[in-house]
């Protein structure tokens, strides 16, 4: 649904994104980590075809963005500070919506009015960060968008209120596979909405993955042995990392979870158990020397 | 669902007029001010000034100068207020990422910006015609008028939001872009005003005020409407701006919008709040203002110093300044002085110096340029481009036109050229135009010294032509001339009276053959205090006036038989006191000398002897500093004061006797 193929783009002779490639499929949704100042509202901007890429292509629903009407239709930029018509009431910014998307979904608005709970008749410049962040959702999900691109959603937004967005999109995702781009630079806000993640360090992908994957490709396990016997550290099994806890050995083992098992139990262990990992450890042991880079967006 | 791609976005509209809807407002409202209102309080009046009417709606008694006023300033806020959305970053990601294509996006603001900057000027005219035909207004102006005003304030007000449309794609600040839409304004007439002045400083013959050929109107539509005034005369109409030109207008507001468009459609968003959204244009506009101050900077020394080593500063104090404010404008920041822009600043200069010493040698073929006489038609010569132009909209130019003449000029060009430095300072100015065959002109304005191109001045002032050109009573006989009537400055009586055609003949006859052997020196100081001479023609109406000289021999003798001499001129017996001085003060001219030396509370000479007088009264009107300046006193005190001088040598005795011989008299 969102293909970027070795995409270039400098801001005067300042370099932002180096050979970006990613693709999102339909229905899924991706979230797009980095630190601040690594390319994130830049890619964003340029996916949401505001800002045209040196180098490279850009895709959403099989067309290229960029001076695409029939695409942009589909596709709603939602920024990280919202942006409102001056002046204007939520009832108005209705009206200029349904005035440049055809499929504008008015049942839809009147629908989620219920939720928001917002005085449609106010101006929205009146309205909080919140609530301006609230409306900003209210009217993308009028549109009723195949693509929705979202930079730092969550921002300003209250606990119970995250949680309702949350929904609101898990739904369209689920019942008309909606494509979501979200970008945040804190991996804990986004773990348990996104199905693939990706990260952007200083302008280059570092690394993409699929979640469900990576939780199943990569186990931490407490083992011991009669004698303490290390031989197990030099068997076949990927290893990332190791610790000992006095007779207990505790490993981080990369590979297919059946096969790790098989092989553990071939060393008898005395203890073998299997925890869970967070997927700020998955990350952390995943980036291996690139950990740096990711340690800002785990906090 | 019919095709989309087509439908009207009326959103966008009804936007736009949320937003800029009180710019037109505000135009409308204004216009109304100084129109329909102007109107019903001039209908109230009993008395109309009735020469105004040839002006229409573009007349004082519609303030056409607040009309201004709004006619350039409203499009401009208008072009900054309207396409706002684009300088700031969340407007601009806002509009952008709409369903809507850039070109279109862009056509729907024009739109919007163009239908209201003219539908105020519409209604406005719609209230003037309603007000025509309702009212008696048709005395004030006409439907044509009316209709001209209207083309007039649509076409300008649409240029003018163009331009600013088209600088806004540029710049991504919108007081840069207000800034910067004046200086497109007025920059073409601007930098051809500097070179101007930058060539005259190096090449003879080029008068910095030189905005010749018509064009320089066309360079700026500010000026070319705003200098309206300055033709402004009642005895024919004159339109604020010719309907080609217009036309002209039209056709350049056309073609900035498309050049906008395609901008607008490459404008990077990101360069939103820079100075300049094209990287590429900011060496050009670094270049641009380094160049510009420069020739500022040249131009402003060149002006008050007249020097070469002034101008020199001038022009690397302009480089100086205009690097860094355009490094300033371009960085957002006033601190940009480090060492690493000593290169940048470096280059700038030197590409701005190579192009001002290049400059000056284009118009080598220029400076030495002397027409041949079978290349001219007729030629002008005078003071300056101003008396010129004066005369020329009053259709009241004399032109030498015979081969003799011209070559007589030709040799005072030549001279000229031969005896000036273009930095010449103090001196008379000297002005000619040859009008061409081939129907082109040539101008060239000289500062000179007088003395130094005498001998060619003294060929073209004793020639034929001129004293034909320059004497009317040249080419006047009694079947012209009715009565003549001569007054000397300082009169004890009427003056002489001259009627009948006999007498009328004679003295006519008489003055001819003294002005054709009126020398160049006795022309440019006369000796003595000559007395007017204005005859009445043979039709009231026609009025002739001539200067008589002590020098006119002929004359006098024909005035002395008739017994009209002492009526003639003027008499010792009419002079109360005659005041002398050493000229010890630095003013070329006599009056002005002589009121400075009373200020100064020197002690004069008075001579009060009619004798004496008689002796003084010998004395030459001056255009330079001589050495004693006699000034008369009248004994009717309704007269002013009249001056002569005396040069060491011609000085009579009294006078050197008394001030010992030193001329510093002190």
């Amino acid at each position: 649904m969102i293909e970027v193929k070795q995409v270039d783009k400098s801001f005067d002779k300042e370099k932002i994104l180096k050979n970006v490639s990613f693709s999102v499929q339909k229905g899924s949704i991706y979230g797009l980590l980095g630190s601040n100042g690594a390319g994130k509202t830049t890619l964003m901007r340029t996916i949401a075809g505001i800002l045209v890429q040196d180098k490279g292509e850009v895709q959403a629903l099989g067309e290229p963005v960029f001076e695409n009407e029939q695409v942009k239709q589909k596709l709603v930029f939602l920024p990280d500070a919202p942006y409102f018509l001056p002046q204007y009431t939520v009832k108005q910014m209705a009206n200029y919506y349904r005035g440049m998307y055809e499929r504008w979904n008015e049942e839809r608005y009147q629908k989620l009015k219920g939720v928001f709970q917002l005085d449609e008749n106010r101006k929205i410049g009146r309205f909080s960060k919140g609530m301006q962040r609230q409306v900003a959702f209210w009217l993308a999900m009028s549109v009723m968008p195949d693509v929705l691109i979202l930079d730092e959603p969550f921002d300003g937004l209250d606990a119970v209120m995250r949680q309702k967005i949350r929904q609101l999109l898990i739904q369209d995702v689920a019942e008309r596979e909606m494509t979501i781009l979200i970008s945040s630079h804190n991996l804990r806000e986004v773990e348990d909405i996104c199905d693939h993640i990706g990260i952007l360090h200083r302008g280059e992908v570092l690394l993409e993955r699929d979640l469900d994957d990576l939780r199943s490709d990569i186990h931490k396990l407490q083992v011991a042995f009669r004698d303490e016997d290390d031989a197990i550290l030099q068997s076949e099994l990927d290893i990332v990392h190791h610790e000992k806890r006095g007779s207990v050995l505790m490993l981080i083992v990369k590979g297919n979870e059946q096969k790790v098992s098989e092989t553990v139990q071939r060393y008898h262990p005395v203890v073998y158990d299997h925890l869970p990992l967070t997927l700020e450890e998955i990350f952390i042991y995943e980036m291996g020397g690139a950990g740096y880079a990711i340690e800002n967006i785990l906090v | 669902m019919p095709s989309k791609t087509f439908s009207f976005k009326k959103e966008l509209l009804k936007q736009n007029f949320r937003n800029v809807g009180w710019v037109s407002i505000v135009y409308f409202v204004g216009l109304l001010f100084t129109l329909p209102l102007q109107l019903l309080m001039i209908l109230g009046e009993d008395i109309i000034a009735m020469d105004q009417r040839h002006q229409g709606l573009f007349s004082h008694m519609f303030t056409y100068p607040l009309q201004f006023i709004f006619l350039f300033s409203m499009p401009v806020l208008m072009a900054v207020f309207l396409f706002r959305y684009m300088q700031v970053k969340g407007s601009s990601d806002f509009m952008h990422s709409l369903p809507i294509k850039r070109g279109k996006l862009f056509n729907y603001h024009m739109l919007s910006g163009v239908i209201f900057l003219v539908v105020p000027i519409l209604l406005i005219s719609l209230i003037l015609l309603i007000s025509y035909v309702a009212t008696d207004a048709s005395y004030i102006y006409t439907l044509g008028q009316l209709g001209y005003w209207t083309l007039l304030f649509v076409i300008v007000t649409v240029l003018v939001f163009a331009v600013g449309v088209l600088v806004g794609t540029l710049t991504g600040l919108s007081a840069v872009q207000a800034v910067l839409t004046y200086i497109a304004l007025l920059l073409p007439l601007g930098i051809y005003g500097l070179i101007l002045f930058h060539v005259s400083f190096f090449v003879k013959g080029v008068s910095n005020w030189m905005f010749l050929d018509g064009v320089e109107q066309y360079l700026s539509p500010i000026y070319d409407v705003v200098s309206y005034n300055a033709v402004m005369n009642a005895e024919e109409i004159v339109l604020p701006v010719e309907y080609p030109v217009l036309a002209a207008y039209a056709v350049l507001a056309g073609i900035l919008y498309f050049v906008a468009r395609w901008l607008y459609q490459r404008r990077k968003l990101e360069t939103t709040s820079q100075a300049l959204t094209i990287s590429a244009l900011k060496p050009v506009f670094t270049f641009g203002v380094t160049f510009c101050f420069s020739l500022f900077g040249g131009m402003y020394y060149g002006e008050v110093q007249n020097e070469y080593s002034w101008i020199i500063f001038g022009y690397i104090l302009g480089a100086l300044v205009g690097y860094f404010l355009a490094t300033m404008l371009i960085q957002k920041t006033w601190r940009v002085f480090s060492v690493r822009r000593l290169k940048g600043l470096g280059a700038y200069s030197v590409a701005t110096f190579i192009l001002l010493a290049i400059l000056p040698f284009l118009w080598t073929g220029y400076e030495q340029y002397v027409p041949e006489v079978s290349e001219v038609e007729r030629v002008y010569v005078g003071n300056s481009l101003f008396v010129y132009e004066d005369y020329q909209a009053r259709g009241d130019l004399s032109f030498i036109e015979g081969e003799d003449g011209i070559e007589s000029v030709r040799q005072v060009h030549q001279s000229l050229l031969e005896n000036t430095t273009p930095l010449e300072r103090g001196g008379r100015n000297f002005f000619i135009a040859y009008e061409l065959t081939n129907g082109e002109t040539v101008y060239r304005s000289y500062l000179a010294d007088q003395q130094e191109v005498s001998p060619a001045l003294a060929q073209l002032a004793e020639s034929e032509e001129y004293k034909q050109m320059e004497y009317e009573a040249y080419s006047l006989s009694s079947d012209d001339v009715a009565i003549i009537h001569i007054h000397p400055r300082f009169a004890s009586s009427e003056g002489a009276r001259i009627v009948g055609d006999e007498d009328i003949n004679g003295f006519l006859e008489a003055m001819k053959q003294d002005i054709r052997n009126f020398s160049y020196e006795e022309m440019v100081q006369p000796q003595g205090i000559h007395s007017g001479v204005s005859m009445t023609g043979q039709n009231v109406e026609e009025h002739y006036y001539t200067e008589l000289h002590y020098a006119y021999e002929n004359t006098t003798r024909w005035l002395k038989e008739r017994g009209l001499y002492e009526k003639a001129f003027t008499q010792a017996s009419s002079i109360k006191k005659v005041e002398i001085y050493p000229w010890v003060v630095d003013q070329p001219s006599g009056h002005a000398a002589a009121n400075q030396l009373e200020q100064e509370g020197l002690e004069p000479l008075v001579v009060s002897e009619p004798e004496k007088i008689d002796q003084v009264l010998k004395g030459k009107e001056s255009i330079d500093k001589e050495e004693y300046l006699a000034v008369f006193h009248s004994k009717d005190p309704n007269y002013g004061t009249e001056v002569l001088s005396f040069s060491a040598e011609d000085a009579p005795a009294f006078i050197t006797d008394h001030f010992g011989g030193e001329p510093d008299g002190n």
